[in-house]
C-alpha cells in the first residue's frame, strides 16, 4: 500500500490509529502493529508474503542461536549462514536475472530464467533482519525471545517499505516501552503532512516534466533543457524520497516511536562525503555500522603479507571504502549503471580523502591548526558538488550507461543540439513555481524564518503554523484524491 | 498553555478531517467491495482484488466530483499551458486540446517497426484477395499549427506521413479523413473533442460514410434504402451530454469548456449479437449490445466514455441479425475508430475487430482470417500506440519486419 | 582509574588524533568536533583502545551516542 493512496489515508491510517489507542496493554499494541503491517505488506505484494513470515521466524531461530553460542566459534559458522539465507533471498529476487543474462551477454549462452518479480521493498527488509541478527550476533542487543517482537522490528509498516532504515539496537528499547502524549502525535502529525505535501504538491507535481525530458529524443534536447530536467529530478527525488520518509517518521510519532532522520538538506553539502552524511542518512549508517566498521578492523588488525607490516589507515580505509559502495552500488539496483553510480561516489570520496589528508600532512609541517573554510572555498566547494551531483543523479535516474553518456554531452553541449529552444522555454516556464519552491525548500531557509517568527511570537506562530499545515492537508487530499498516483521512485528497491 | 490547546485544536482538525472522509465513505467501501466481487472470482485473486481496490474506491470515493471541481480550479489558477505529461495544450482555437502522445523517441528502427506493421497487413490481404482500406483519423498532430507541432516535438505526423507514402507508392485505398473534412470546411470544434483524444460523433459518422462510399467502390452491396435509413439523424434520439474526457476526467467541471457528446440511438428495429473472443455475450437491440456506457444514459452528471466496444480484448464481432445482406468486415483500430465501426456495425452483416494491443497469440490474424470470410480489411490507427504492440499474430502469414528498406 | 581521569585521557587521545584544542564532556558527539567522521571515528577507537589497553567489540563501536557513553564502555573494560 501506498501512503499517498486513498485507501492508506482514509481507511488503514484511522483504523490503526483508533485501534491502537484503544488497545490498553503495549503487548496487545504490538500484536495489533504485527497484523496491520502484514496486511499493509501484502495488499501491496500478496505473493512474497508468506516467504516473508517464513524468512522473520527465521531470523528470530538465528537471533536465539547467537544469544545461545555467544562467543563461540560455531556461531561465525551461523552467521554465515544468516547471511546466505538473508542475502540468497534478495539476490534471488532482485539479482537472478541480471545475473544470468551478463552471463549469457558474456559467455554467449541461453540459459533462461523464470520471471521473477522482485518483491516490494525487499532491499529494505534484507536491511532490517540482518541488524536484528548482527546487533544480536555483535552483542549489542539480546535476542528476543518473543517473535512477535522481531516480527514488529521487521515488519514494522511506516518503515518496512521505504525506510529511514532503523537498527534494531535503536528499535529495541521502544518495544516495550513508549511515550504516548499530546506533543509526540502533533509532531506526528506536523511530520505526515509534510511529507504528503512534499510527495503529492511538488515531486508528483515535477514528475511529468522530468519524465518528459528524460525519455526524449537525445538529439533534440538542448543544453538548457538538459539542465532543466536534471534539476527537476533532483527536486523530485528528493521530495519524494525525503516526503516518505517524512510521513514514516510521523506515523512512528503518532504512535510513539522515535524514527532516526534520513535526510538533512542534502543540497547543502560541499563535498561527496558530507553528502552521504545528508542523504539516506540510514543506509549509510546501516553500511557504515555492519560493512565498512567490521571490514577496517579487520584490515586493520591484519598484516600485509609482503611487507609483514599492519595495513595503514589509509589501505583499511580504501578497501573498506571500496567494498562499501560496490555494495551500495548493486544495493540500489541490479545493473552496471548502478554499479558505475557506486563508483563513481567512491572516486570523488576517496579523492576527497586524499585531499583532506594532504591537507593535514601540510598543517602537520606548519605546525598549524585546522582552520574553517573561507567564503570563497565554501562556494568553490559547493560548486564543485553540485556539478558532481547533477552528473550522479543523471545516470541514476537513466539507468544506463550509453544513454547517461548521450545526456552528459546534452549537459555539456556536444550533442549539437543547441542552448536553448522554444521546448525548454515552455518547460521551464509551465514549472517555474515547482522549480522555485523545490529549490528553496531544500534549503532551511524555511526553518530559520519559522524559528525567527517563534522568537517574536510564539502564540501567532503556532497558529499560524498549524493553519498552513491544515490547508497544505486539505490540497494534499484533493491531489491524493483526483490525480493520477505517481508511484514512490523507491518502491522498486 | 497556549501550546496545548494549540496541539488539541491540530489533533482535533486532524483527525476530523480523516474521520469525516472516512466515516463518510463507508458506504464507498461497501460499494467497492461489491464492485469487485461482481467481477472478479475473489477466491483465487486477491492481489488483483486488493489492486482494484484502489482504483474503484477512489471512483466512488464521498462527494468525488465536487472534490475534483476544486482540484480543477487549483489547477487552473496555477494558470499552466500545459497540464497533465502535456497532454493538453492551450492553443488559440480551444482553450485546451488533449494531445495522444508526448514526444517520443523515434529512430529508424521503431519507425520501421511502426509502418511494417501496416505494410504486414497490407501484404496478407493482397495474398489473400481481400480488399484493404487504410483510413487515417483526424488526430493529435491535426488539433495544433505545424509551428506548436514543432515546438512540441510531437513525432505522430512523421510516422502517418511515412504509412501515407508508403501506401501512396503501392496504390493502396487510404481514407485520409482530416483531408476529406479540411476539405468540407469542417472547423475544429467539430472534428475534434477539448478535453479527450476521440474525435467528435460527427467525425465518426463521416468517417463510416466515407468507408462505406470506398466499400460501395470494392465492390460491397449495400440496399439504397438501407443506407439512406442509417444515414438520416431523423432516424436517430439524439441524446447531448456534457463530455468529460478520458484525460480531463481528473480537472472537473471547472477546468475547462466541456465538450457535447451526442449519443446516437436508433428508433428502428435492430438486432445485433456481440462475441468476445468467440464467446457469446450479448444479444438485443444496438443500444443493449453495442453501446457500452449504454446504462450511463440514466444517470445525469456522470462522467460518460465515449467508448462503444474496447473490452480489453483481442478480437470481438458484432452481427447484425437484422440487415439484408452478408458483408463481413475485419478492422484493426485503436479506440479513435471505435463508434465509427459500431456505426458500420447497423449496415454490414458482421464486423470482426482486431486489437492486437490485446493480442497474446503468435498467429492471432491467421485464426481470424481461416475462421470467417471477408470482404474487406480495415486498418484505422489513430495513436501510435496500436502500431507499438509488441504482437501482431502474424506467424505463418508473414515476416513482417524490414519491408520497408529506407526511411527519411 | 574513576571517571573523571577517563574523561581526562580521552580529551588528551582526542586533542592529539585531531591535532587541535577543544574541550570534551560526556556529551560531546562526533558532530560536535570538526572532522569527526566515520572514518576519524574508527581511529579515535583505535586510539582509545591502544591508549587504554582495552579492545571495543563491533557492538560496541558502533553504539556509542556520545562521549560519555564511550567513558562508560571504558570504565567497564578496565575494572
Amino acid at each position: 500500500m501506498a501512503f499517498t493512496s486513498v485507501s492508506f489515508v482514509f481507511l488503514f491510517l484511522p483504523i490503526t490509529i483508533i485501534l491502537y489507542y484503544l488497545l490498553p496493554k503495549i503487548a496487545y499494541k504490538n500484536i495489533l502493529l504485527v497484523i496491520l503491517s502484514l496486511l499493509f505488506y501484502a495488499w501491496g505484494d500478496k505473493n512474497f508474503i508468506y516467504l516473508f513470515i517464513i524468512s522473520i521466524f527465521v531470523n528470530y531461530c538465528f537471533g536465539l542461536l547467537f544469544d545461545k553460542y555467544k562467543n563461540k566459534f560455531i556461531n561465525k559458522i551461523f552467521v554465515f549462514l544468516m547471511i546466505v539465507w538473508n542475502f540468497g533471498i534478495l539476490y534471488y529476487f532482485k539479482y537472478l536475472i541480471f545475473t544470468v543474462n551478463s552471463i549469457n551477454s558474456i559467455a554467449d549462452l541461453t540459459l533462461t530464467v523464470p520471471n521473477i518479480i522482485t518483491p516490494l521493498g525487499i532491499s529494505f527488509i534484507t536491511f532490517r533482519a540482518v541488524s536484528y541478527c548482527l546487533d544480536v550476533f555483535f552483542q549489542a542487543c539480546s535476542a528476543s525471545r518473543n517473535p512477535i517482537n522481531v516480527a514488529l522490528y521487521i515488519t514494522f509498516f511506516p518503515q518496512v517499505i521505504m525506510g529511514p532504515i532503523t537498527k534494531y539496537y535503536e528499535f529495541e528499547p521502544q518495544i516495550n516501552k513508549r511515550e504516548f502524549s499530546l506533543d509526540n502525535f502533533t509532531e506526528g502529525i506536523e511530520r505526515f503532512i509534510i511529507g504528503l505535501a512534499k510527495k503529492i504538491l511538488i515531486a508528483d507535481n515535477i514528475a511529468p516534466m522530468v519524465n518528459t525530458i528524460f525519455t526524449m529524443e537525445a538529439s533534440e534536447r538542448t543544453i538548457v533543457l538538459a539542465w532543466i530536467g536534471a534539476l527537476g529530478y533532483l527536486i523530485q527525488l528528493y521530495f519524494d524520497f525525503s516526503g516518505y520518509s517524512d510521513m514514516a517518521i510521523g506515523i512512528g510519532k503518532m504512535l510513539g516511536f522515535k524514527t532516526p532522520e534520513n535526510f538533512n538538506y542534502p543540497y547543502m553539502s560541499r563535498s561527496a562525503v558530507e553528502y552521504w552524511s545528508r542523504w539516506h542518512i540510514t543506509l549509510g549508517t546501516w553500511v557504515k555500522d555492519y560493512i565498512y566498521v567490521p571490514v577496517y578492523r579487520a584490515m586493520s588488525n591484519k598484516q600485509n603479507i609482503f611487507t609483514h607490516e599492519k595495513f595503514s589507515v589509509t589501505a583499511s580505509d580504501t578497501a573498506a571504502l571500496f567494498l562499501v559502495w560496490l555494495f551500495i552500488g548493486f544495493w540500489h539496483g541490479a545493473g552496471y549503471a548502478f554499479l558505475l553510480h557506486g563508483m563513481y561516489w567512491f572516486f570523488f570520496i576517496f579523492l576527497e580523502r586524499r585531499y583532506d589528508a594532504y591537507k593535514k600532512a601540510k598543517r602537520k609541517k606548519l605546525k598549524i591548526k585546522r582552520q574553517a573554510l573561507t567564503r570563497n572555498e565554501k562556494i568553490l566547494a559547493h560548486i564543485y558538488f553540485i556539478i558532481i551531483l547533477f552528473f550522479s543523479q543523471t545516470l541514476f535516474r537513466i539507468a544506463d550507461v550509453t544513454e547517461w553518456i548521450d545526456y552528459s554531452k546534452n549537459m555539456i553541449g556536444l550533442m549539437g543540439a543547441g542552448l536553448l529552444d522554444d521546448y525548454a522555454v515552455i518547460n521551464l516556464i509551465d514549472n517555474l513555481v515547482l522549480i522555485i519552491a523545490g529549490i528553496f525548500f531544500s534549503f532551511p531557509i524555511g526553518k530559520y524564518i519559522a524559528d525567527k517568527f517563534k522568537e517574536k511570537n510564539q502564540t501567532a506562530f503556532i497558529f499560524s503554523k498549524y493553519t498552513v499545515l491544515l490547508i497544505l492537508f486539505c490540497f494534499s487530499i484533493l491531489w491524493v484524491i483526483s490525480g493520477t498516483n505517481n508511484s514512490f521512485i523507491y518502491f522498486q528497491f | 498553555m497556549i501550546n496545548r490547546l494549540a496541539n488539541y485544536t491540530l489533533v482535533i482538525m486532524f483527525m476530523s478531517v480523516l474521520l469525516f472522509f472516512s466515516i463518510s465513505n463507508i458506504n464507498s467501501v461497501k460499494k467497492t467491495v461489491k464492485e469487485i466481487n461482481k467481477s472478479i472470482d475473489t477466491k483465487t485473486n486477491i492481489s488483483l482484488y486488493l489492486k482494484q481496490f484502489e482504483q474503484i474506491y477512489k471512483k466512488n470515493f464521498y462527494k468525488r466530483k465536487e472534490l475534483i471541481d476544486i482540484y480543477g480550479m487549483a489547477l487552473l489558477l496555477q494558470s499552466k499551458n500545459t497540464v497533465l505529461n502535456f497532454n493538453m495544450i492551450k492553443t488559440n482555437d480551444f482553450d485546451f486540446v488533449v494531445l495522444n502522445e508526448k514526444n517520443i523517441k523515434l529512430d529508424n528502427n521503431s519507425l520501421n517497426k511502426m509502418v511494417g506493421n501496416v505494410l504486414s497487413i497490407y501484404k496478407i490481404a493482397q495474398k489473400y484477395n481481400i480488399p484493404f482500406i487504410y483510413i487515417q483519423p483526424p488526430s493529435a498532430y491535426h488539433k495544433v499549427t505545424p509551428e506548436v507541432a514543432a515546438l512540441l516535438k510531437m513525432k505522430q505526423n512523421v510516422v502517418f506521413n511515412t504509412i501515407k507514402n508508403e501506401l501512396y507508392n503501392r496504390n493502396a485505398n487510404y481514407i485520409d479523413m482530416y483531408e476529406v473534412l479540411n476539405n468540407q470546411n469542417i472547423s475544429h470544434e467539430n472534428i475534434f473533442f477539448r478535453t479527450d483524444v476521440h474525435n467528435t460523433t460527427f467525425t465518426e459518422w463521416e468517417t463510416a460514410r466515407e468507408i462505406i462510399k470506398y466499400l460501395e467502390n470494392i465492390g460491397l452491396k449495400y440496399g439504397k434504402e438501407e443506407k439512406e435509413k442509417i444515414f438520416n439523424t431523423l432516424n436517430y434520439e439524439i441524446i447531448k451530454n456534457d463530455l468529460y474526457g478520458n484525460t480531463i476526467r481528473s480537472a472537473g467541471d471547472y477546468f475547462t469548456k466541456k465538450d457535447t457528446f451526442e449519443t446516437f440511438i436508433p428508433l428502428y428495429e435492430t438486432q445485433m449479437k456481440l462475441k468476445i473472443e468467440n464467446q457469446e455475450k450479448r444479444i438485443g437491440t444496438f443500444q443493449q449490445v453495442v453501446m457500452n456506457g449504454y446504462e450511463k444514459l440514466q444517470k445525469k452528471r456522470l462522467y460518460y466514455i465515449t467508448n462503444y466496444g474496447q473490452y480489453g480484448k483481442s478480437i470481438y464481432t458484432y452481427e447484425n441479425l437484422s440487415i439484408n445482406n452478408e458483408n463481413s468486415i475485419l478492422i484493426i483500430c485503436d479506440s479513435l475508430s471505435m463508434r465509427t465501426f459500431s456505426i458500420l456495425s447497423l449496415l454490414n452483416r458482421k464486423i470482426t475487430v482486431y486489437d492486437p494491443r490485446f493480442n497474446k497469440s503468435e498467429y492471432a490474424l491467421k485464426q481470424i482470417l481461416e475462421s470467417s470470410k471477408y470482404d474487406a480489411i480495415l486498418f484505422s490507427a489513430g495513436t501510435l500506440g496500436i502500431l507499438q504492440a509488441k504482437n501482431y499474430g502474424l506467424k505463418d502469414l508473414y515476416e513482417n519486419n524490414k519491408v520497408i528498406n529506407k526511411v527519411n | 582509574m574513576t571517571k573523571s581521569e577517563v574523561m581526562e585521557k580521552i580529551k588528551e587521545i582526542l586533542n592529539d588524533l585531531f591535532d587541535d584544542d577543544f574541550d570534551v564532556t560526556e556529551s560531546t558527539v562526533a558532530d560536535d568536533i570538526d572532522g569527526w567522521d566515520s572514518l576519524a571515528h574508527l581511529q579515535v577507537i583505535s586510539a582509545m583502545e591502544s591508549g587504554f589497553n582495552i579492545h571495543f567489540t563491533l557492538g560496541e563501536i558502533n553504539n556509542f551516542a556520545n562521549v560519555g557513553e564511550m567513558a562508560d564502555s571504558i570504565l567497564k573494560h578496565l575494572g
